[in-house]
């Protein structure tokens, strides 16, 4: 209750601030930044135990992010319904995209495509492809098929460009999941190129020296607790935010592997972590790999 | 593209008003080595200025079938109405471009790519000769040709670019939305109906052919050509003719295009067929910050008061104007033939006797050059390397400022000096590559302003490498902005000329690049641009 009445408030105040900065278009300076509507932020650390590769395949590549929460602006910003664009930012009647929904317009194409290509409302009706089935993902990336569609990238491959970073992944970042040089830029020039910014769930396009941002970059240390035949993993990702949102926080991890002799077959495997944002603040939280 | 023209004026409007004011003598001395701050307010280009054009080519049946008793469309209502309707639908937009054709026994172009109003003043008098007042009587008459409809429309399409190509300086591309409508089975010239292994081995090839047009490299067909959706609409009475209908919806299916039926006198709508996304909103994809006064030889940041990649120092060497960035006038700069060919101009007079003249750039000088001018060839991608350049010397493409997709311009990757390549594919283009083994990639040394082939560890301290912070002030719907701070700037005097290159690329589902190149003096301790 208490929640739900903290966010109605963030609403009123967004819809305000909506109204004023309608007013302000000429002057575009005029700060986003909203101090009251960063998140209350904690950081915990994850281990993950027992990661045992398939025969013959290697590691090429992991992730954690925390689909509740954004970084930009300087800060951590809630983001309730995970899609990508913190709820400051997520209630919008001229692109219809609205914070508790990460489809507002049920088209089968998520808020975040829509926000990112700015397509209005009206332009919406009008999209080159229409989604007859939503929902389906065969690639298991995140995004689904329908949206593969209109990206143009390979429904059957989470990496369509090869660049290591998950198409979904790329999208949410703002990157191109069919450019495979964009991973390997440092848009913002701040010594963090754009895959380690996919990495440390930092903004490709603002530099981390920006607020508090350098605090908040996600770190990743690797174990190896077994050798050949079964090669297993111990992974320890610390300093990741957890936000008083509303709702869980959904971490998800992203293990990806190849194959030694074929670097063309390749495995992805999404975990789902849920933490409760009452967790303390510095805590350390265990899981294992088998248990999902 | 203009701005950036007038920018160049400007430029060089300062550049010869300043000339006289630098003491030749001192400037460039490193005692006036100093530090400055750049900083750049800017936003990604609004997606309704950087529009490509919207073409429509509506393909109608003209065949006799549509007045015959009884007619699929006697009044012609069912193909005019909402097509007047359909054009005349929203804002004006002077990027939209309507054409049509019409066909039966045989093709014909009645209206080329034309502005809304024109257009709907020809699609109101084919209705009104489709069902004229007595004793007239329609126009609808004859088989339905679809084979010599498709060479025709592709013939269109191809004229069409040409004629842009013409026409413009610079690379605005189309997209082309073909609607073709008909009534029924597709026939040759004498009436026979198609057979199956006509329609496979005839009709669809040539719907391939008007889609190939988009991937078609030859005269940079590609780059004009955005997208072509060829899509149907198959209209009849109460009965369906389902091979009419399979072969319209496998010509869409070729054609990237929708097939819709409309059925029982139904009206065609229009509105079903989607359209192509022409305002995506822009990501920003890299920005550099670049001294072009100041050049790296050895080990040392010399000063370049011409702009054209060799030092002062060099250029006295050399044999080259200093002052001059093509001293022998023949279109190409100093810097380009230096770096290309071992020598800046012809060596000892550098007049424009002795100039190569590059026979192959004649179509590429401006039309209103005049001797002397020392901006004799067109830029048509803007990535400050003019045609002439690009063409003769290097090799890389007029028309794309990034030849070789890696982000980094070609002008900018020329100025490494073969550290990263122009040309070749971008996963070994060396961006990535450390040659001096200082830890710091060809990329870092780009965008830090640092040497590629001198271990920045040995390089004197006072020449700082550049830091960026980039931070966002606006999020608008329809673009982004940013406050770009580089600093320390490296300078020598005043008036070094700062390069501000920003890249951007239409977000995600569209696949447009875009180069902005912002240059200005500096003076005084903090260069302030803001291009919003």
């Amino acid at each position: 209750m208490y929640y739900r009445t903290r966010y109605l408030t963030i609403l009123l105040a967004i819809n305000f601030m909506t109204l004023i900065s309608c007013q302000e278009q000429k002057s575009p300076l005029l700060p986003l930044v909203q101090e009251g509507l960063k998140a209350d932020q904690k950081t915990v650390t994850l281990k993950i135990n027992n990661y045992c590769l398939h025969n013959s395949m290697e590691t090429s590549g992991f992730f954690a992010i925390n689909l509740s929460m954004k970084v930009e602006d300087g800060g951590a910003y809630i983001d309730f319904d995970r899609d990508g664009i913190p709820n400051y930012r997520d209630e919008s009647d001229a692109l219809n995209i609205a914070q508790d929904d990460a489809d507002s317009n049920d088209d089968g194409y998520s808020d975040l495509i829509i926000f990112l290509a700015g397509i209005s409302a009206q332009e919406q009706v009008h999209l080159q492809s229409k989604c007859e089935v939503h929902g389906t993902d065969s690639d298991h990336d995140g995004l689904t098929d329908c949206e593969e569609a209109l990206l143009k990238t390979n429904p059957l491959s989470f990496d369509s460009d090869g660049d290591g970073i998950p198409d979904y992944l790329e999208v949410r970042f703002g990157l191109d999941p069919l450019d495979a040089i964009d991973a390997y830029l440092d848009t913002d020039g701040d010594g963090v190129n754009n895959f380690n910014e996919v990495k440390a769930n930092t903004p490709v396009d603002e530099s981390n020296t920006n607020g508090i941002i350098k605090s908040l970059e996600v770190q990743y240390d690797t174990f190896q607790t077994t050798t050949a035949p079964a090669v297993c993993y111990s992974y320890k990702i610390s300093n990741v935010s957890i936000v008083a949102s509303s709702n869980t926080n959904l971490i998800r991890l992203y293990f990806m592997e190849k194959q030694k002799t074929n670097l063309n077959n390749t495995t992805l495997k999404i975990i789902n972590l849920q933490v409760n944002p009452a967790v303390s603040d510095n805590a350390t939280l265990e899981y294992n790999f088998d248990d999902y | 593209m203009k701005l950036c023209n007038i920018l160049i004026i400007v430029f060089l409007v300062i550049l010869g008003s300043c000339r006289d004011r630098l003491k030749p003598l001192s400037r460039g001395s490193e005692i006036n080595l100093k530090e400055i701050t750049v900083e750049a307010d800017f936003c990604t280009i609004n997606p309704e200025l950087s529009k490509s054009f919207l073409k429509f080519i509506y393909v109608i049946d003209k065949s006799g079938s549509n007045r015959s008793n009884p007619g699929t469309d006697p009044t012609g209502s069912r193909r005019y109405d909402n097509l007047i309707q359909f054009v005349n639908t929203g804002d004006s937009d002077d990027a939209v471009f309507y054409s049509l054709i019409n066909f039966s026994t045989e093709s014909s172009l009645i209206s080329d790519f034309v502005t809304r109003n024109t257009f709907d003043s020809t699609a109101r008098s084919q209705r009104d000769l489709t069902n004229p007042l007595p004793p007239a009587i329609s126009n609808d008459d004859g088989w339905t040709n679809y084979g010599h409809t498709l060479d025709r429309i592709r013939s269109l399409i191809v004229s069409d670019v040409n004629r842009s190509k013409e026409a413009l300086g610079q690379v605005v591309s189309s997209h082309y939305v073909i609607f073709f409508l008909s009534d029924g089975m597709p026939t040759d010239e004498f009436g026979n109906a198609l057979t199956e292994e006509q329609v496979q081995n005839n009709l669809l090839p040539k719907i391939d052919s008007i889609s190939n047009l988009k991937t078609t490299t030859d005269n940079d067909f590609d780059k004009w050509i955005e997208s072509i959706k060829f899509s149907t609409g198959y209209y009849y009475n109460a009965t369906v003719d389902a091979t009419a209908q399979r072969i319209l919806e496998d010509m869409a299916a070729r054609g990237n295009g929708e097939a819709h039926t409309f059925a029982d006198g139904q009206a065609v709508d229009y509105t079903k067929f989607t359209l192509p996304e022409r305002y995506v909103k822009h990501a920003l994809k890299e920005v550099f910050v670049v001294n072009s006064s100041t050049v790296w030889e050895e080990e040392l940041l010399r000063f370049d008061y011409d702009g054209d990649g060799i030092s002062d120092v060099l250029e006295l060497s050399l044999g080259s104007n200093p002052d001059l960035a093509d001293s022998d006038l023949n279109g190409v700069s100093d810097g380009v033939e230096y770096t290309v060919t071992g020598a800046p101009c012809a060596h000892p007079q550098c007049d424009s006797a002795g100039a190569n003249p590059f026979h192959s750039c004649l179509a590429y000088i401006k039309e209103d050059w005049a001797f002397g001018d020392p901006t004799k060839y067109v830029d048509s991608d803007g990535d400050l390397l003019n045609n002439c350049e690009e063409k003769a010397l290097i090799g890389s493409d007029i028309f794309k400022f990034d030849t070789n997709d890696d982000w980094i311009t070609d002008y900018l990757a020329l100025k490494s000096k073969g550290a990263i390549s122009i040309l070749s594919d971008p996963k070994v283009s060396g961006r990535l590559l450390d040659p001096d083994a200082d830890g710091i990639t060809n990329y870092y040394e780009l965008k830090h302003h640092t040497p590629w082939a001198i271990r920045n560890s040995i390089i004197p301290e006072r020449f700082k490498p550049y830091q960026y912070k980039l931070t966002q002030t606006a999020k608008e719907l329809s673009r982004t902005c940013y406050n770009l701070v580089v600093k320390p700037v490296m300078v020598y005097d005043d008036q070094n000329l700062i390069q501000i290159h920003i890249l951007e690329k239409s977000a995600i589902i569209d696949n447009r690049k875009f180069l902005r190149v912002i240059q200005q003096r500096a003076s005084g301790p903090v260069l302030k641009v803001d291009i919003r």
